[in-house]
């Protein structure tokens, strides 16, 4: 267990994953908002996603024990974990759902990219869509309700189905198939 | 060229351009906005349509930083550093080769996003002056230093975290001076006007009219040349010497910069003077269109002239209406011949929608309704507007139900009606359609 952590970097994850929700809360003050809040998720699921594989993919594969339950509990409670900070962080002025659908979707785009460019890279994709949707401008609608899912009320339907299918598509490939060697 | 091709497929170049193609050309043809119909669009004249290409950069600086970042740390995160460093290459040599492939790959495909938008104006005719040619250098420069900032940054602290963390510094960066730069922004009164203006992009175009001075061009010029070749010394050699780039580049900015943001930018060509027929005025810019304009005005003014507080005149402006002007000559109609309103009308259509311009306050559809009842009114019938369904459904039942309640009503208590809501319209107070209802007296 202790080499696994440390093999993925995890008190370095961790301590980040941490610091990014605190700080951004502290910097925003009052305005916090949902934009500054799907920032700090974005980024702290981001610097966590950058241990989502070890020092060789190869050697680990050599292992005696199924990866697949390994790697589905580590994205899912690295999720978990920054829904759960940002949570105590924030003084409940934004609806719990929206976080939890942010959570879901992020680490479902944080699978994807740790799948696709493999686990140093993990970081990619949740960040670059939270750096897009924070520019989208509001028109055409219904685009913007897709690209700037994050930030859409909890009511929006098409941006539930987006995070629920990033998540079972980016957790599921990651777990099944690891990050690319 | 051979060695080019070797490091392009070595590197995430062909990715970063990809990415910034992507993202950027999405950006402008997927979304609309100020960009896409507007008199400052991206698509009609030369100098706005490279401003808009800068001020994507608040897009697309924070990925090419992200991006050079990641490529920065190769050499250490490969574990070869040791070995690079007992070949006889000099480490500029080698540097010099990766900043140049991405480099070349985040100018390109900047370039590409410019002349994607300079096609457009050519195709659209657009009025050619040589202003945009510097702010086309300062954002090559701007692309060059975010590339040269990224090698560094992922070359001196080689963590998984520097990339990320690098990417995010830039954008928050970037979008807190570019909203510095914003006038009657929050953050304009606490970050000075010499410091927005170091940013890497710039704030969103006003007016089509507009460059940036020269000093500020050369100034943002300097600084950014010379936070290119700080990151680049420092990429080939650590030395404390390598700041020096950049801090001359500051030193020779700061001054050339103006104290206030309302300097930054000028109209050098002087093509908003007003050209007029009687009482309908246009921009130089635009005095083709006022054979087009001046007899339609002329019957809008007539036609308002029943109303208390009539405006005398019609002026053209090229503002954007997006961007809050403040209270304006109460005894001027203000037009705008790009907005997508206005634009390509002629005659009673014209008439109609001159009668119907107002400030954009709340941008509600009751607002709009109750623009086009008001210029029904004056007309004498109720005439849908061309642009109705761009509001949605509820617009034509909206100006349909306000319509009959208003004519239900004894001709004296109608003109006080219009009166009142042309007033709440024209200075953005109270609700114009509650007001021509009666919900609201």
């Amino acid at each position: 267990m202790t080499l696994y952590a440390r093999s993925r970097r995890l008190p370095a994850s961790l301590a980040a994953l941490v610091l990014c929700p605190v700080v951004i809360r502290v910097l925003a003050g009052a305005d916090w908002s949902v934009v500054f809040a799907s920032l700090a998720l974005g980024a702290s699921i981001a610097v966590a996603a950058t241990g989502l594989s070890g020092q060789d993919v190869d050697l680990d594969r050599t292992a005696a024990f199924g990866w697949f339950p390994r790697r589905l509990v580590h994205l899912v409670v690295l999720g978990a974990l920054a829904v759960g900070v940002l949570l105590a962080v924030q003084a409940s002025a934004i609806p719990a759902a929206v976080i939890l659908r942010d959570g879901l979707g992020l680490v479902g785009l944080a699978g994807l990219a740790a799948f696709a460019f493999g686990g140093q890279f993990g970081w990619t994709f949740p960040l670059l869509w939270i750096v897009v949707a924070l520019f989208a401008p509001h028109d055409p609608q219904g685009l913007y309700e897709v690209v700037a899912w994050p930030l859409q009320p909890a009511d929006v339907a098409v941006s539930w189905w987006l995070a629920g299918t990033l998540f079972l598509l980016g957790t599921g490939v990651y777990a099944v198939a690891g990050a690319r060697r | 060229m051979s060695v080019l091709r070797t490091e392009a497929r070595r590197t995430i170049a062909p990715w970063l351009l990809f990415v910034l193609l992507a993202v950027g050309l999405g950006f402008f043809f997927l979304f609309s906005g100020p960009w896409s119909r507007d008199a400052v669009a991206w698509d009609l004249q030369w100098t706005p349509s490279v401003l808009w290409s800068r001020y994507l950069l608040s897009l697309l600086w924070p990925i090419i930083v992200c991006g050079a970042a990641l490529q920065g740390m190769r050499d250490r995160r490969s574990g070869m550093e040791e070995l690079l460093t007992t070949t006889p290459l000099p480490v500029g040599r080698r540097t010099a080769k990766v900043g140049l492939v991405m480099g070349l790959a985040a100018v390109v495909g900047y370039l590409v996003i410019v002349a994607v938008g300079l096609g457009q104006v050519i195709a659209n005719d657009g009025r050619f002056t040589f202003t945009w040619v510097l702010p086309l250098l300062v954002g090559i420069a701007s692309v060059v230093a975010g590339v040269a900032v990224g090698l560094a940054v992922g070359r001196l602290l080689p963590h998984p975290l520097t990339a990320p963390a690098a990417g995010v510094v830039a954008l928050v960066v970037g979008v807190v001076l570019q909203i510095a730069g914003e006038r009657g922004s929050s953050v304009e009164q606490a970050v000075p006007n010499r410091i927005a203006l170091l940013s890497p992009t710039i704030t969103q175009p006003s007016s089509p009219l507009v460059e940036p001075v020269l000093a500020v061009s050369i100034g943002q010029l300097c600084w950014l040349l010379g936070l290119a070749a700080t990151g680049f010394l420092v990429l080939a050699a650590r030395r404390w010497s390598a700041v020096l780039p950049a801090v001359v580049g500051l030193a020779v900015a700061l001054p050339l910069f103006p104290a206030s943001a309302a300097d930054n930018f000028t109209d050098s060509t002087g093509a908003g003077k007003p050209v007029c027929d009687g009482p309908v005025c246009v921009t130089t810019l635009h005095a083709d269109w006022l054979s087009t304009v001046a007899g339609p005005g002329k019957d809008a003014l007539a036609r308002l002239a029943k109303l208390p507080s009539a405006p005398t005149h019609i002026v053209e402006t090229t503002d954007s209406e997006y961007v809050s002007h403040g209270p304006g000559d109460p005894t001027a109609l203000v037009v705008r011949r790009d907005s997508y309103l206005l634009r390509g009308t002629t005659g009673r259509t014209l008439e109609y929608e001159i009668l119907a311009s107002a400030p954009v306050c709340s941008g509600a559809v009751t607002d709009s309704a109750a623009r086009y009842v008001v210029a029904s009114w004056l007309l004498g019938d109720l005439v849908t507007p061309p642009h109705a369904d761009i509001y949605g459904p509820s617009m034509t039942t909206s100006m349909r139900d306000a319509w009959t309640k208003l004519r239900a009503l004894p001709a004296s208590e109608q003109l006080t009606r219009v009166a009142a809501a042309r007033q709440a319209q024209q200075t953005c107070s109270g609700d114009p359609y509650a007001l021509l209802t009666g919900a609201s007296r």
